[in-house]
This record gives structure tokens, C-alpha cells and sequence, in this order.
């Protein structure tokens, strides 16, 4: 074999061997580049949310719409005898004699890692109420403080406390310092 | 300094010019004989090198040959190859030639033939040339043979014409004669030359010319040479006269002073030397250059040529790759802007606790209102309801209703089953509505219908 071919052979595979691994190396990068473009728009999206969620939350702020928090106490025995009583009260207020159950504080997991909050889950079982009207006014009326209705049934039993109209609910609480 | 070489057999020949435009002048000029010619010449290229910029060599004469040819009108690529063909016939396989198309001749019949002048150089000659400039720090960038470079000085001098023209130097212990007829070389043959023959009537020399110059006009019975040139430290008057009255042609003085200025202080003159001087290596048809150099260069040109792709496909790599570097580099510090973004809104949220569970709250909460006043709507007389439920599963809101139609009989029960599954399935507020359970008791019938919010 001339020394023409040897040295030809000898820098084609050269040229192949750099080709392949600059191919090889660029591809990585366009793999890399495609995957960082991906969560650069996960990322924009969650900007824009975040955005428009801090833009909704000034204007909630700006416009007074504020929940009225129950008082707490220090303690966390002390905090369920006090929701019990207020619950109790505030349902004998819009005319209704109902079975209150408070579960232990926890941390909620209905809201991003971004805000602090727990939850108290409730039960609720009210054995007679007049009529729908009563009804509405109570959910109407849970909209004035940090409640969520988690299941309501009339007359069904997938909440564990006694009663005709059974609520499930949450309420929502901003721990201290947070 | 151009160095011009001519190995005129016995002796190595060699003059130094120097241009400056489109003037030469002979700087120097000096002659190698005597046993060792080879050291000599190695010794004195030794001495001269870095004042030598180029090289230009012409071959011993019995080592080459001159011949005209005359082929078929053939095209170039078919041409050369019955040249060559015919080159081997005639001179054998050791040669390395060229050629000159000279033009078209009439052939037999209408046919047109070509005449082409064919120069030749034996490889092992090139070889040993070329060897002899190994050591050299400059080689040689052209080789021909000394009939070729004569021919390049003859026709600057303007002597070459369509009168044949024999041209002598003479210079002991050699003798050559070329004869000239325009572009063609017709006739090379070294004479051997005895010192010291006073008599030139009857000098073995004189004759030798002669019965060449009579070879000729046997060769070509039509032309005569009538022109004769004469040149080198062997030449006497009574040569050329006794020539010149034999032969009837007539004697052209050599004067190369009109091409070469400093031809008056140099010592020899060495005709084929200048005529190398005036070769243009570029237009030269008659350069030849030794296989092993050619190969060389082929080498040095491949090597030049891989390296260039080489470093061309690795510089397009690099900037391959340094472009997507750089790309993925600007993403990653736009997707950090665009993370830091979102860590200083997130800690915004954090201050607003409050506002987010209010959100929340308006947010996922359905219209209870609406939907008590929808399922008092979408119950007909004679159905009683027995359950509601409406339970949050993730972020959808499911529901079940439970109750008993009582119609007048079993089949205006079902039908009034049928009214309440249509109404939930004509209310805007439900979807997904199906019913899962349908059974008689009796006249009336009890039915289970789940659903979902559509909110």
C-alpha cells in the first residue's frame, strides 16, 4: 500500500473518529438544550401563574375581602374546645342544634409549599333543619370565615357523625410566625 | 540566484544568475571535470546554498532522447497513449517523456495527421540527478535536457527559424550537435573530441560533424542544413571555415550578450546553462521532474491537503459545539433569571397567607345555593329524594342522589325515573350523569344517581 493511501486512511479515520465524537458531543447538547427549553417553559408557566396569582392575591388585599380568623389559643386542646364551642354557636345562631367533631391540627396539603397553612378537619351532624333556605344560609355564611366544605350529605352517611345534613369541612388556619 | 546545471557528460557545467525583471545577468559561471565530479559539485552546492534560491538542471545528452512523431488526429488522452506506445517501441520502458503537439500535417488521402515532438529522459538518469541535490537546502524545480534549454536560448535570441540550423559546442573532451528546423529538435549526438588535431582538414572531428550534417540530408532529402553555430573553448576557426565550404551553409556568430549582460567577465560560457536561465518552469512543455520527487510531493500535497480537511472538520466541530455550549449556557442563565423570578413572587406569596386560603376557598367551593335550587328543580311530583351527596374528590366535585319515584303504577314509576335522569342530564350544573340503580318495590321504584359538577 503507497504512502498516499496509508496517510489518507490514517486521517479519514481521524476525520471519522473527531466527526463521530463532535457528532456524538453535539447531540448531547442539542439533548440537553431541548430538555433545559422544556423546563425553561415549565418554568415561564409557573412564573405566569405565580404572577398572575400574586396579582389576584394584591388585588384580594387591596379590595378588603379579608377572612374573619377564630380567636386561638396557645394550646391545641385548648384550640379544639374553642372551635367546638364556636361551631356550636354559630350553627345555634342560624338556628340549627348540630354534633360537632374536631380532628387534630395538621399541615395542609391543599395549598403549594409556597404558604404555610394547616387545617382542622370538622364533622359536622345537624338532625333538623327547616329547609333548604337554612341550609344555603349556612354554606353562605361558612364563606365569611377560612372554611372549605369537603362533603356535604343530606339524608347519606359518608360523614361519621350523627345526623340528617352531615358537613365535612376544613378550616383553615395561618400557624403562627409563618 | 538562479542556478543553472547542465551534467554535460564528463563535465558538470554551471552558471549563477540573477534577475531583476526581465533582465539576466551571469553572475558567475564555472565548469566540474575530472574524477570525483560528484564531491566536487557536492562540496560547491555546499558552499553556495543560502545565496541559491532556485535550481534548474538539464541531463546528460546519451541519456535522452529527441524524436518527432507523427500520429493520428486523435484526441489528447488517446494521443498521448499511442504516444506512449509508440515511445516504448522505439526507445524501450526506461524513459520519461513529454511532449509537444506541433500541429497538424497532411496525411494519406484527405486524413490529417499530427506532428508531435516527443523528449524523453531515462528515470534512473532523473533519479541520480535528483540525488545530487539530496543534501541541497534548495532542489531543483526543473529538469530537462540540454537540446530543450538550447532551444529555449535560440529562440530569445531569434536564430530559430524554418531553415535548419546546426548548432556546435565544442568543448573538449565532448563535442554535441543539435540541429534546429523551427520548433523541432531534429537531430542530438554527442561527438567525442581528441586534444590537440591541427589539422582540420583531416580532424576525425570535422568529419564527424560532416557525416552527421550528411546523416541529416539523408534523413530529410528535401532540406539541407544551411546555417551553422558554433560554440565552446574547442572551436577553432579552421573547423568552422573547412565546415562552412564543405557544407555550403553559412556561419551565425553566438552571441548570447544580447539576452545575458556580464557575459564578457565570466569565463565560460555554457550555452545549454543559459538556456535553462530562460526556461519558464510553469510553460515549460519539456520539464521533467524524478518519480521519487513527484511522489514526494504527492505525499507532501496529500498530507497538506488531509491536514486541512482535518483541522476544517474539527474547527467545524468546535464551533458546532461551542454554538450549542454557548445556547445551552444563555438558556440556563435565562431559565436562573426566570427561577429567581419566580423565588422572589413565591416569597411575595408567603406574606399573603391569607389572601392565598381566601383564593383558595372562592375558588374551590361550588355554588351551593345554585345547586340546592337546581336539584329542587330537577326533582318532578311524585319522586322523593332520600339522599344527597356531594363529596370534593381532588379538585372535581362528585355526587350521589338516592330517592323512590311512586307513580300509579310500576311503569309510571320508571317513566318518573326517566324524568329525573333526564332532568339531571338537561341541567347545566351536572354532568357525567348516570343511573346506576333502578329497582321495583312493588309500584314504586328506587333509583341511585351519580353524577359531577360541572363547574
Amino acid at each position: 500500500m503507497g504512502k498516499e493511501k496509508i496517510i489518507l486512511i490514517g486521517f479519514g479515520f481521524l476525520i471519522l473518529l473527531f466527526a463521530f465524537l463532535g457528532i456524538k458531543r453535539i447531540k448531547s447538547l442539542n439533548g440537553q438544550i431541548a430538555e433545559q427549553k422544556e423546563h425553561v417553559a415549565k418554568s415561564y408557566q409557573r412564573l405566569e401563574y405565580v404572577k398572575d396569582l400574586e396579582k389576584s392575591l394584591e388585588e384580594r388585599r387591596m379590595s378588603g375581602r379579608v377572612l374573619v380568623e377564630i380567636p386561638r389559643a396557645q394550646d391545641l386542646v385548648a384550640n379544639k374546645v374553642l372551635m367546638k364551642k364556636f361551631m356550636k354557636s354559630f350553627l345555634l345562631r342560624l338556628g340549627l342544634e348540630a354534633e360537632v367533631k374536631v380532628e387534630n391540627e395538621r399541615k395542609s396539603k391543599d395549598f403549594p409549599d409556597v404558604v404555610m397553612v394547616n387545617e382542622v378537619p370538622l364533622k359536622i351532624g345537624i338532625k333538623n333543619y327547616s329547609s333548604y333556605e337554612q341550609v344555603m344560609k349556612m354554606l353562605a355564611e361558612f364563606k365569611n370565615f377560612p372554611f372549605t366544605v369537603e362533603i356535604l350529605t343530606i339524608g347519606g352517611t359518608d360523614v361519621a357523625v350523627p345526623g340528617n345534613l352531615r358537613v365535612q369541612l376544613k378550616y383553615y388556619v395561618i400557624p403562627e410566625g409563618s | 540566484m538562479l542556478l543553472c546545471v547542465d551534467f554535460a557528460g564528463k563535465k558538470i557545467k554551471i552558471i549563477g544568475v540573477e534577475r531583476e525583471e526581465k533582465k539576466f545577468k551571469v553572475v558567475t559561471a564555472l565548469e566540474f571535470d575530472g574524477s570525483d565530479l560528484a564531491l566536487s559539485f557536492g562540496e560547491y552546492l555546499k558552499s553556495t546554498s543560502v545565496d541559491v534560491d532556485e535550481i534548474r538542471v538539464s541531463g546528460a545528452l546519451e541519456n535522452t532522447f529527441h524524436k518527432i512523431f507523427i500520429l493520428p488526429d486523435l484526441k489528447k488522452k488517446m494521443l498521448k497513449s499511442a504516444l506512449e506506445t509508440e515511445v516504448i517501441k522505439t526507445f524501450g520502458n526506461d524513459y520519461q517523456f513529454r511532449y509537444q503537439d506541433l500541429g497538424e500535417v497532411p496525411g494519406p488521402g484527405n486524413k490529417v495527421n499530427r506532428k508531435v515532438m516527443a523528449v524523453g529522459i531515462k528515470r534512473n538518469n532523473l533519479e541520480e540527478l535528483s540525488q545530487m541535490f539530496a543534501d541541497s537546502r534548495t532542489k531543483p524545480n526543473i529538469y530537462t535536457t540540454y537540446p530543450a534549454a538550447l532551444q529555449a536560448l535560440l529562440e530569445k535570441m531569434g536564430i530559430l527559424s524554418e531553415e535548419p540550423l546546426a548548432f556546435m559546442e565544442l568543448d573538449h573532451p565532448t563535442g554535441r550537435i543539435i540541429v534546429f528546423k523551427g520548433k523541432e529538435i531534429r537531430l542530438t549526438r554527442e561527438l567525442p573530441l581528441a586534444e590537440g588535431e591541427k589539422d582540420p582538414e583531416s580532424s576525425a572531428l570535422t568529419k564527424d560533424i560532416y557525416r552527421t550534417l550528411l546523416f541529416y540530408n539523408d534523413t530529410y532529402p528535401e532540406e539541407r542544413v544551411s546555417r551553422l553555430m558554433f560554440t565552446g573553448n574547442s572551436t577553432t576557426s579552421e573547423t568552422m571555415q573547412n565546415l562552412s565550404q564543405k557544407t555550403g551553409a553559412e556561419i551565425i556568430p553566438f552571441d548570447p550578450e544580447t539576452v545575458f549582460q556580464g557575459m564578457k567577465e565570466i569565463p565560460h560560457i555554457h550555452p545549454g546553462c543559459l538556456g535553462l536561465a530562460l526556461l519558464n518552469p510553469d510553460r515549460c512543455s519539456f520539464g521533467f521532474m524524478p518519480f521519487s520527487v513527484q511522489e514526494k510531493r504527492k505525499i507532501k500535497k496529500t498530507l497538506t491537503l488531509s491536514t486541512c480537511a482535518f483541522f476544517g472538520v474539527l474547527l467545524i466541530l468546535a464551533l458546532g459545539i461551542s454554538r450549542f455550549s454557548l445556547d445551552l449556557r444563555n438558556l440556563s442563565a435565562f431559565h436562573g433569571g426566570i427561577k429567581g423570578e419566580i423565588k422572589m413572587k413565591e416569597d411575595r406569596l408567603k406574606e399573603m397567607p391569607l389572601e392565598f386560603v381566601s383564593q383558595s376557598i372562592e375558588t374551590s367551593q361550588p355554588p351551593w345555593s345554585e345547586i340546592l335550587l337546581e336539584l329542587a328543580a330537577v326533582v318532578p311530583p311524585g319522586v322523593a329524594l332520600e339522599t344527597f351527596t356531594l363529596k370534593k374528590v381532588k379538585r372535581a366535585w362528585r355526587g350521589e342522589v338516592t330517592g323512590v319515584a311512586d307513580g300509579t303504577d310500576e311503569i309510571n314509576s320508571l317513566l318518573l325515573v326517566e324524568e329525573v335522569q333526564n332532568n339531571f342530564v338537561q341541567s347545566p350544573l351536572f354532568g357525567g350523569v348516570k343511573l346506576t340503580e333502578r329497582e321495583l318495590q312493588g309500584k314504586q321504584v328506587a333509583f341511585k344517581i351519580i353524577y359531577q359538577l360541572d363547574i
